[in-house]
C-alpha cells in the first residue's frame, strides 16, 4: 500500500531548484532607503526536470506523478543534493554515538534565536566529529494530530547558514534558515537522513515530457510548494 | 489613526516586520481564519489557518480605507473555509478584519488590531478550471451604508410601487444607448439601425422618408 504522503523516487533528476519562497511588499525610496514588509510566512518551493533517465527510471517517475492525481495528494518533497549532509554524501556507514550506529536522528533539538534575529538551532546526540556543512538539510518530522505514532505525516526542514561541528559531549548549534514555525511540538524528531517537507504538486508549472524512441520522458518538469500544518 | 505597540512599531522601521490578516465572521457558527500556519489564539479565540498571503495583502495595502469596502480574496479553498460556501448564512454577516505584525523571524505576534469592522455583501465563489479556486467577498464597512437615502429608483416596477399611476420612469427601459455609425450603408428600417422594434406604421413613414432622400 502506498501511504501519503508519498517519498520521491530516489533518483533521477537533472535539474533542481529548491529554495525559500518569501514575498515582500517593498517600498523602495529614491534615497535608498528601502521600506515595506513581508507578507506572510517563508515556505519552501521546489522544481525538479527529469534526466535523460534508464526507462525503468523513466517509468517510475511517470507512474509517481500519476500517483499523486494533480494537487490532491501530498509528497515529501526533498532536495536531491543534500539526501545526507555534504560530508556524508553516502550516508552515515561507520559512524557510532558509543557503540550503537547512527542513523541519522538527533536526541533532542532547540531552538534560540539571537540578538539579531537568527535562528540558532542545536542538536545533541550526535556522533563526535560530524560535520554540518553550509546548506546541508535538518529535518524535522512529528505525527499529524490524530495520526498513529511514527506515521511522521508532517514534515519540515531547515538549512543551515552557519556551519559547525558536533562537539565531544555529541553538541553542535548551527545557524538556520528560516527560522522553525512556532507550533513544531517538541515532541518532533530532528533527523539528518533524507530530510524532506511535505510537499502539494503545482499543477500549472509541472509538465510531463513526451516519450522518445527509447521510450524515456526525459526533461518531466514537477514543481511543488510546501504544505505546512500543525 | 493606528497606535501600533513599539515592539511592531521597531520592527516595521528595521524593515524585518512580517504582516498578515484574520477575519472574524460573526455567523452562527463563528467563522475564524488568518493567513498563517498553525492555529492561532487572538483575544482568547482560535482563528483556523489558511495559509494564504492574500488575507495579508488586503489588510497591508488598503491603508486609509476605512470608510471602504474591503475586499477579500481567500484563494485555494481550504476545508477551514468551505464553511463560506453556505452564502445565505454567511451573507451580511458582521466581520471584522484584523491586521497583525510579526517579528522577523515569525514567532512572534507583536501587535494586532482591528483593521475594519462591517458586514459581508456579495460573496462570490470562483473556480477556474486549471486555474485557482477563490472566494471574494467584501466587508462593507458602516459608513457605507450613511450616505444612503431612499430606496432604488431606476425602473417603472419601483416608481409604479411607490405611486401606482405615477409612469413618468415607462421608457426607461427603451432609453438605452444607441451607436450610429456614420458612413456606412443605409439600413433597410429604422430598427436595424437602432436595435428597437418601431411601432408598425411610424416605421413604414420613416423609412419612407430615408428612401426618398
Amino acid at each position: 500500500m502506498i501511504v501519503y504522503p508519498r517519498p520521491m523516487p530516489l533518483t533521477g533528476m537533472a535539474q533542481q531548484l529548491f529554495d525559500i519562497l518569501r514575498v515582500d511588499q517593498a517600498a523602495p525610496e529614491a534615497g535608498g532607503y528601502m521600506g515595506g514588509v513581508q507578507s506572510g510566512f517563508p515556505l519552501w518551493v521546489a522544481t525538479w526536470t527529469t534526466a535523460r533517465n534508464t526507462r525503468d527510471v523513466s517509468d517510475e517517475w511517470t507512474a509517481w506523478l500519476s500517483t499523486m492525481r494533480g494537487a490532491q495528494r501530498r509528497f515529501l518533497g526533498r532536495d536531491f543534493a543534500r539526501s545526507f549532509p555534504r560530508r556524508y554524501p553516502k550516508g552515515f556507514g561507520g559512524l557510532r554515538i558509543g557503540t550503537t550506529a547512527f542513523t541519522g536522528t538527533a536526541a533532542t533539538w532547540s531552538e534560540a534565536i539571537d540578538e539579531q534575529d537568527n535562528a540558532q538551532l542545536t542538536l545533541t546526540g550526535l556522533p563526535v566529529g560530524l560535520v554540518l556543512s553550509l546548506t546541508d538539510l535538518i529535518g524535522f518530522r512529528w505525527d499529524a494530530g490524530g495520526a498513529a505514532p511514527g506515521s511522521y505525516g508532517r514534515r519540515t526542514v531547515a538549512r543551515v547558514t552557519e556551519a559547525s561541528v558536533v562537539n565531544a559531549q555529541g553538541r553542535v548549534t548551527v545557524g538556520i534558515e528560516p527560522p522553525l514555525p512556532y507550533f513544531i511540538p517538541t515532541t518532533a524528531q530532528a533527523h539528518l537522513d533524507y530530510p524532506a517537507c511535505v510537499m502539494t504538486i503545482v499543477p500549472a508549472d509541472t509538465k510531463v515530457a513526451p516519450i522518445d524512441r527509447r521510450l524515456v520522458a526525459t526533461g518531466t518538469v514537477i514543481a511543488g510548494v510546501q504544505d505546512l500544518r500543525p | 489613526m493606528k497606535i501600533f505597540s513599539p515592539a511592531a512599531m521597531a520592527e516595521i522601521r528595521k524593515g524585518t516586520a512580517i504582516v498578515s490578516g484574520a477575519v472574524e465572521i460573526l455567523s452562527r457558527d463563528p467563522i475564524r481564519l488568518w493567513g498563517g500556519y498553525g492555529r492561532l489564539p487572538i483575544e482568547g479565540e482560535t482563528y483556523e489557518p489558511i495559509a494564504d498571503r492574500a488575507l495579508a495583502q488586503v489588510s497591508g495595502q488598503a491603508l486609509g480605507g476605512a470608510a471602504q469596502n474591503v475586499n477579500l480574496t481567500l484563494s485555494g479553498i481550504e476545508p477551514e473555509a468551505l464553511e463560506l460556501l453556505d452564502a445565505e448564512e454567511v451573507k451580511r454577516a458582521p466581520a471584522t478584519l484584523r491586521r497583525l505584525i510579526f517579528s522577523g523571524d515569525g514567532k512572534r505576534m507583536l501587535d494586532q488590531h482591528v483593521f475594519t469592522r462591517g458586514r459581508l455583501d456579495p460573496l462570490t465563489v470562483r473556480d477556474v478550471i486549471g486555474g485557482a479556486a477563490s472566494i471574494a467577498t467584501s466587508i462593507e464597512s458602516a459608513a457605507r451604508g450613511l450616505g444612503r437615502r431612499g430606496g432604488r429608483m431606476r425602473t417603472d416596477a419601483d416608481q409604479r410601487l411607490i405611486k401606482a399611476d405615477d409612469g413618468f420612469f415607462k421608457n426607461v427601459s427603451f432609453a438605452a444607448e444607441k451607436n450610429l455609425y456614420w458612413g456606412g450603408q443605409k439600413p433597410a428600417t429604422a430598427a436595424q439601425a437602432t436595435g428597437a422594434i418601431p411601432a408598425s406604421g411610424y416605421a413604414g413613414g420613416y423609412n419612407a422618408q430615408l428612401q426618398a432622400e
